[in-house]
């Protein structure tokens, strides 16, 4: 996960994590602390579409 | 097009994606410039590899071995789709929902980038300008990206616009993507632009007529500059 970061100012993520299974990680979140955003983790796949585009 | 979007409720790419996932799946289930991906896996030889509009993911397959893969696609649905593609064919793939335009990684990523007709469902001229500098943002000096569109001059939008609609049928009724159509030259002049080293642009290798410019596909090939 370090790889990622926020879609907007491109910041490191924060990881929280609901419910892993192993090394996998199958809900939770990722928090940008400047955009002061969070960008859920479901199903093992994060969204990080800028949060305009979160439906 | 004006017409049409007075016709329909305004209906964006990724809703119509997610609509249509499960179809994708079954049809288009083998990447359809397997050849050209293929030469490019021999070339590239591993490292870390981003797919941009992955979709289901059938075009992680030649890379499958070696390479440290990742899948963005703006359609959540179309990603589960290629965890059961992933899980069938056995690779490992890391799959984040994301915008071309705003891809969610630090400068200077990935060693290498791919994208199978995606970059044509991007909406704006000025979009257009953007989501290739932020592909090179992404990308590591001296990195390389292959990414394909559909030509404006295939025979089959001849005396149509640029921007169009097109249809795709499920189950009894159609839904329509919005598909951007480039030319040659306006494809290497925003390649250009955004700072890209254009290595090559060429018709996919299943066209065998021998002006280019009719092609279904365009297929290039770039660099970012060291």
């Amino acid at each position: 996960m370090q790889i990622l970061a926020c879609p907007v100012c491109k910041g490191e993520l924060q990881l929280n994590v609901d419910k892993e299974e192993g090394e996998e990680i199958i809900t939770g979140s990722l928090y940008c602390p400047k955009c002061q955003y969070s960008y859920p983790i479901v199903d093992t796949i994060p969204n990080l579409l800028p949060p305009s585009e979160q439906s | 097009m004006l017409q049409f979007s007075k016709l329909r409720p305004m209906t964006t790419n990724r809703e119509v994606f997610d609509q249509i996932a499960e179809s994708w799946y079954r049809v288009r289930h083998w990447p359809r410039l397997r050849e050209e991906l293929e030469v490019l896996a021999q070339k590239w030889q591993g490292g870390k590899l981003l797919n941009v509009g992955c979709a289901h993911g059938p075009d992680f397959l030649p890379f499958k071995q070696g390479f440290e893969l990742w899948g963005v696609d703006s359609s959540p649905a179309m990603l589960k789709q290629a965890l059961r593609y992933s899980a069938k064919f056995q690779f490992q793939v890391k799959l984040v929902v994301a915008d071309a335009l705003s891809l969610p990684f630090p400068n200077d990523s990935f060693d290498w980038a791919i994208s199978v007709a995606a970059y044509h469902h991007i909406k704006g001229k000025d979009e257009r300008e953007r989501v290739f500098m932020e592909l090179k943002r992404v990308l590591k000096p001296g990195g390389e990206a292959f990414l394909t569109v559909w030509n404006y001059r295939q025979p089959r939008f001849w005396l149509k616009s640029k921007d169009q609609e097109v249809p795709w049928r499920l189950r009894g009724k159609t839904v329509y993507r919005y598909y951007h159509l480039f030319s040659y030259g306006e494809l290497k002049k925003l390649l250009t632009k955004a700072g890209l080293e254009i290595i090559t642009m060429s018709a996919e290798k299943s066209y065998h007529f021998p002006i280019k410019n009719f092609s279904h596909n365009i297929c290039a090939l770039v660099k970012k500059r060291r």
